[in-house]
């Protein structure tokens, strides 16, 4: 293993946007965990519907897996990879991997030189090229380039691409207005929730009042009675006036109770972040690779 | 601030990667790759030459450029492998030393400032110090973990390196014991030592750059970057450093906040490195590419005008109140610029410019021999230190003061901390032994008496710009963050710690008044030399600044004039606070020996600190009327009563020996009794001041009042129940007739003698 391995096998598992942060020192010791999620990566990337094992557990699997990796470099990549230092999973198993990642990121690198390039070619006409006769030379050399030749197709492109943008745009819009119903649609779903919720309190609390004057309506004198409705009223409406505030209490704390969930959630995963900054961690392996799917995204936070 | 950055060509650069980047000595810029390629770069960085073709299964790690002992033959490059091994080469690509170095890479390679020695770092955790011709002097640390930086202390007697998540300072003296601490939560990658700012700075895995002061207190981490930092560096003027990461180079404040940041698709940032003078900087970057940055949007001000680098040799000045912008163009790049005392001065390879902030289109130009280092301003004169190690004292029309050459000094460890100029006095730390200061005048260019020599090593120096000229005070911040002054124009050097945790300090542009930062509260001194007057009212003479809240870890301030107070926080807020005009108006009142306003001043304001310093400075100037009343409104009757005494006494001589005594400076106090002949006041002086053997020397030499001293000493034995132990009292008193009666005969006679000598009146 010598530094600069580790060095560049690390840059290019961050250019190839692997999930994890690798540290410089991880292969420092051997490591097999790490080492097979960074394969099963790297297979997959290649090709997403390859069949690997993914059991990393005892030295059997351990075996069978670095042989079917081995055998997919083969024969779909022509790498050959020495089985041996794989399993050791340390520094030499740096060489092998470098092996795989650095045919990734130089493909990478190259399409990413060409991007610019193709922007570029050609000759900058700028605002100082106005003199005719310099102009007609250049379109002759144009010509003899054989400018036009590529321009009908480029007009073909355009005229389709026109074409593709606005069916995207149709759709897009379209999508956009369906979201818009479904959100109205659960916002009314919602109120009508709340609305006939507060109506059951209401109505509740109406009929305790009612069951108490009950209760109390033996002690009380018969005079009072056109007193006692109106004061009622004013009970039933102070019980409303409660009862409102705490029936948006109760929702209040439902959602608050959803967002606390959510929050706990979010600093759960959060936590989860944490213990990846742990290098033992680093190297850890979940059983399945749907979990590191999840993982990927926490760690996108 | 900002950089500009460029990238190499795709056909230039590095066909692998770029690893090493490093300036020359004649300033151009050269890369080394896993191309096997040794690189030279043009200005533009738009062409590059190849300078050394290395072999195909050397892949270099680190290139460092150190002196060729034999200066017509160029640079000595330093290259060091990932095979362990480091080769000496020059210029032409022949390799002068292959030295096997480490087992496993190098990791990092690095000259040390003065050129005799190499510092070497490996993944076998090695770090290792080779003379500049490769042999091995010293194994320095050994650590379990791989090396991945290292870096030397500003002096060279020391050097930083990681291991694990760790730092480690380790003192090239062998007994000295290693400091370590956990600096990161990732693998620590990369480490650098300012030389200028004296302070460390780390990145890591973690993604984080924190910096450090030299004892390793942690004063700013930063937010953590998604990837890891791989590189950082300080800028030789200390008051940035870079950090470069994956894809991204970042401009830091020396407080650890960001300037800003710029994200070049390069891949990592393996090496960043400042140009010589700062103004340029340039990254080796994983992708191949070599980066070339500018400094721009430097911007310095006064109350009056902000002046902003626009470009790599203009400036913008505005003028803030009438929001006007005067544009000022160079010849060549600019390299410093300083704006205080209402001038700006900028400095390029070649050049001193200097406006006046009034006058922008009439500037005096001062050609240069060498580049500037360091400037620093005073009143009336700019310093400007040098690469030939030289300090030249220039005034603001352009005009040499004097040329001062200090011994020992380093030409990059001048900052403008470490140089002090006033109008009459210059100030330099020594660069061999940093608890002195040399002190120089400001004309002559002559270094007046010996250094002054401080107990620890001091970090920063300021000249009070205000007042006379025996009174010009230094004030200096030591490694322990105590502040001390000094009167350096006096014969007796005495130096009087007035503050501790005192992080920085500033004096004020026109008046003697400081400004200190102590534990994040800003303090003001309305009075500070009242230290070397009365202790006492130091305490009356501050004033903490209601600052509305914490001013944060480690701020520093940025200007002190006017009635203005400016302070840069660590978050890079920069706040201003009003200052008491009062003060300054009392001082300038003193200054013209109108007490009488003076006093009607402080009668009007009714402010114990006013009235504190009014009697400290009427004290110092012997106005013991104003002081007397000064003393009163303070509630010091003790001392109101002492001046009364004073005035009482019917000599001038008298009465400055008894306010030098005041003032705790007794040999002062008896020279001048000496010298006027008043022989009993010099034996009573010393005998109320219990130094009964200087008493005793006095009286014995001048053969008159011995009986005096013996009966004192005699009565005071008595007074504490003890005996006599020296044995030259013993001695005399067996000779000694004492006589109580006759003693008071003698003393009235002395006072009666004074009275009646010639102008001789009590203080009216």
């Amino acid at each position: 293993m010598s530094y600069r391995d580790l060095r560049n096998f690390t840059e290019m598992l961050r250019t190839l946007e692997f999930p994890r942060l690798v540290s410089i020192d991880n292969f420092r010791q051997p490591n097999f965990p790490l080492v097979a999620e960074i394969l099963i990566w790297i297979i997959r990337r290649i090709d997403a519907t390859a069949t690997i094992p993914t059991d990393v557990e005892d030295e059997t699997d351990r075996v069978l897996f670095v042989k079917a990796v081995a055998q997919f470099m083969a024969t779909k990549l022509h790498l050959r990879l020495n089985t041996k230092r794989l399993y050791e999973a340390d520094g030499h198993a740096v060489k092998e991997l470098i092996k795989a990642t650095s045919l990734l990121y130089n493909a990478l690198k190259s399409q990413n030189e060409e991007a610019p390039q193709g922007g570029e070619s050609g000759p900058p006409v700028t605002l100082s090229d106005f003199n005719l006769t310099s102009k007609i030379g250049e379109l002759k050399v144009r010509a003899g380039a054989g400018v036009p030749a590529f321009m009908d197709e480029y007009e073909k492109l355009e005229a389709e691409l026109a074409k593709t943008y606005e069916t995207y745009i149709e759709k897009f819009r379209n999508i956009s207005y369906l979201e818009q119903e479904l959100e109205q649609h659960n916002r009314t779903e919602q109120d009508k929730l709340e609305e006939t919720e507060q109506q059951l309190k209401r109505m509740q609390a109406r009929l305790r009042d009612e069951e108490m004057r009950m209760m109390r309506g033996s002690d009380e004198t018969f005079g009072l009675g056109g007193d006692m409705d109106h004061s009622d009223e004013e009970t039933d409406s102070d019980a409303d006036l409660e009862t409102e505030p705490r029936g948006v209490a109760t929702y209040g704390s439902m959602r608050g109770g959803m967002d606390s969930d959510e929050g706990s959630d979010l600093s759960d995963s959060f936590g989860d972040i944490d213990d990846d900054d742990d290098d033992d961690d680093l190297g850890g392996l979940g059983d399945d690779l749907d979990d590191d799917q999840s993982d990927l995204s926490d760690d996108a936070f | 601030m900002k950089i500009e950055l460029k990238k190499s060509g795709q056909h230039n650069r590095h066909k692998d990667v770029a690893a090493a980047v490093v300036w020359t000595t004649s300033g151009s810029l050269v890369s080394a790759g896993d191309d096997h390629r040794v690189l030279q770069w043009n200005e533009t960085l738009d062409d590059a030459s190849e300078l050394i073709n290395l072999k195909e299964e050397w892949y270099p790690t680190s290139v460092a450029v150190g002196p060729n002992p034999k200066r017509s033959q160029g640079d000595v490059f330093a290259i060091a492998f990932d095979d362990g091994k480091f080769r000496l080469m020059a210029q032409t690509g022949r390799i002068e030393k292959t030295v096997e170095a480490h087992t496993g890479a190098i990791t990092t390679l690095r000259w040390s400032a003065d050129g005799q020695s190499i510092l070497t770092a490996g993944e076998d955790g090695l770090m290792k110090v080779w003379s500049r011709a490769g042999m091995l002097r010293t194994v320095l640390a050994q650590s379990a973990q791989p090396v991945y930086g290292a870096a030397w202390s500003p002096c060279g007697s020391r050097a930083i390196h990681t291991a694990g998540k760790h730092v480690a300072v380790v003192s090239l003296k062998a007994t000295a014991k290693a400091e370590t601490w956990k600096a990161h939560d990732g693998v620590v990658l990369c480490v650098d030592w300012g030389a200028a700012s004296n302070l460390i700075v780390s990145g890591g895995e973690d993604g984080r750059y924190k910096v450090w002061d030299a004892f390793g207190r942690l004063l700013y981490a930063s937010t953590p970057d998604l990837y890891p930092i791989t590189s950082c560096r300080w800028s030789p003027t200390g008051d940035a450093f870079a950090v470069g990461g994956y894809n991204s180079v970042r401009l830091c404040d020396r407080a650890g906040w960001s300037y800003a940041v710029d994200k070049p698709a390069t891949g990592s940032v393996y090496e960043v490195q400042w140009s010589h003078d700062g103004t340029r900087l340039a990254g080796a970057c994983a992708s191949g590419d070599v980066l070339l940055g500018q400094l721009v949007m430097r911007s310095v001000s006064s109350p009056r005008y902000v002046v902003t680098q626009t470009g790599p040799a203009t400036l913008i000045a505005r003028s803030i109140a009438a929001n006007t912008d005067e544009e000022l163009d160079f010849r060549e790049p600019i390299v410093k610029m300083v704006l205080r005392f209402g001038h700006l001065v900028v400095t390029t390879a070649t050049q001193c410019v200097v406006y006046a902030e009034d006058n922008w289109l009439s500037p005096s130009t001062i050609m240069l021999k060498a580049p500037a280092v360091a400037v620093t301003l005073g009143r009336s004169h700019i310093a400007l230190a040098d690469k030939t190690d030289t300090i030249t004292v220039y005034t603001y029309d352009g005009k040499t003061a004097s040329t001062i050459k200090p011994p020992h000094a380093q030409s990059d460890r001048f900052s403008a901390t470490s140089i002090a100029v006033a109008d009459d006095t210059v100030a330099i730390i020594d660069h061999r032994d940093a608890k002195a200061v040399r002190v120089y005048d400001t004309q002559s260019g002559k270094e007046m008496g010996k250094p002054l020599v401080h107990s620890v090593e001091i970090s920063t120096i300021l000249l009070d710009q205000g007042g006379a000229s025996l009174d010009r005070c230094l004030a200096f911040v030591d490694k322990n963050r105590d502040l001390c002054i000094v009167q350096v124009r006096r014969s007796q050097r005495r130096a009087e710690k007035i503050a501790t945790m005192v992080s920085d300090a500033m004096w004020h542009d026109d008046h003697h008044m400081l400004a200190t930062l102590q534990e994040a509260k800003l303090q003001l001194w309305f009075y500070p030399a009242c230290a070397f007057v009365d202790q006492d009212m130091l305490s009356f003479t501050k004033q903490g600044v209601v600052t509305g809240g914490d001013l944060g870890k480690a701020p520093y301030l940025t200007s002190f004039s006017g009635n203005t107070c400016s302070v840069r926080r660590a978050d890079g807020a920069s706040m201003t606070f009003s200052v008491p005009p009062q003060v300054a108006v009392l001082q300038s009142h003193t200054s013209r020996n109108a007490w009488e306003d003076a006093i009607r001043l402080c009668r009007f304001i009714k402010e114990d600190a006013l009235w504190a310093c009014l009697a400290v400075i009427a004290t110092k100037a012997k106005e013991l009327n104003a002081a007397e009343i000064a003393y009163a409104a303070v509630n010091a009757i003790d001392k109101v009563e002492f001046l009364q005494l004073v005035k009482s006494i019917p000599t001038a001589e008298g009465r400055k020996a008894e306010l030098a005594v005041f003032s705790g400076q007794i040999e002062e106090a008896a020279t001048t009794l000496l010298q006027a002949g008043l022989i009993y006041r010099l034996v009573d002086m010393y005998i109320r001041l219990f130094d009964w053997d200087k008493a005793l020397d006095v009286a014995i030499k001048h053969k008159t009042h011995v009986d005096t001293v013996l009966a004192s000493r005699q009565r005071y034995l008595e007074g504490l129940g003890q005996r006599e132990s020296k044995a030259k009292f013993v001695q005399y008193s067996q000779s000694v007739e004492v006589d109580w009666d006759d003693i008071q005969l003698k003393i009235q006679q002395a006072l009666e003698a004074e009275k009646q000598r010639p102008g001789a009146t009590p203080y009216v």
